[in-house]
């Protein structure tokens, strides 16, 4: 995988401004948080993803509501885009 | 490397359901483990979103793209073959979309799949262990 690199400046106010580049590499908008992870050597990893478990439950009721099961949602789906084979 | 079915992305997701701890546990371990699923599963995610017919696809978009170990790969002709030849052996027990998430799992070799559709954890195959939560 091809890696770049980049010097940022800490600003006084203790900022640094992450390159138009940057931002663009990793789909970063306004508002956006990015995961910043410190290795034991002191280099530091910035990744635009952030891990899964933030995202659990934040999407309630996209799929099922009124008691319907996940499972059932995919099945009823996946039988109204084939049809049954016949029986014997 | 695991595999699991699209209603474990979603049990996590929607995290109303009282699976929805086990499935975030498969999900974490996909993520640590390495997981694959059918590019079929994106879709299937992404119409229900679609269907709400308000931003939910985006926000799923964004969501899916912070998946990092875990890949939805495409469906191949490899992937077809095997699926087919999983129809040609069990049967109406296991074809169309099914077998190709299933096949999808077995050409990348998968420890298992994991699903809570029973018409798939009711299946006995030699070539996949086939879990429920």
């Amino acid at each position: 995988m091809k890696s770049t690199s980049y010097t940022l400046k800490v600003s006084s106010q203790s900022q640094v401004t992450l390159p138009r580049r940057l931002r663009e590499q990793l789909r970063l908008q306004p508002g956006s948080r990015v995961n910043v992870i410190v290795a034991d050597d002191g280099s530091l990893q910035i990744s635009g993803k952030l891990p899964i478990e933030k995202y659990f439950g934040t999407l309630p009721g996209v799929w099922t509501k009124h008691g319907q099961d996940a499972a059932e949602y995919t099945r009823k789906l996946r039988d109204s885009m084939q049809p049954k084979l016949k029986s014997d | 490397m695991i595999a699991y079915d699209t209603n474990i992305l979603i049990y996590a997701f929607e995290g109303t359901n009282s699976w929805s701890k086990a499935a975030q546990l498969i999900v974490q371990q996909g993520e640590h483990d390495g997981a694959v699923l059918s590019i079929l599963a994106w879709q299937e995610l992404m119409t229900g979103a679609v269907m709400r017919g308000d931003d939910s696809d985006e926000q799923l978009a964004t969501v899916l793209r912070n998946l990092s170990a875990t890949r939805f790969v495409p469906v191949t002709l490899a992937i077809c073959k095997r699926a087919t030849a999983l129809t040609k052996r069990y049967g109406k027990q296991l074809y169309g979309y099914d077998a190709i998430h299933i096949a999808t799992a077995i050409e990348y070799k998968a420890d298992f799949f994991v699903t809570n559709d029973k018409v798939l954890t009711n299946l006995q195959l030699d070539e996949l262990v086939v879990r429920g939560l």
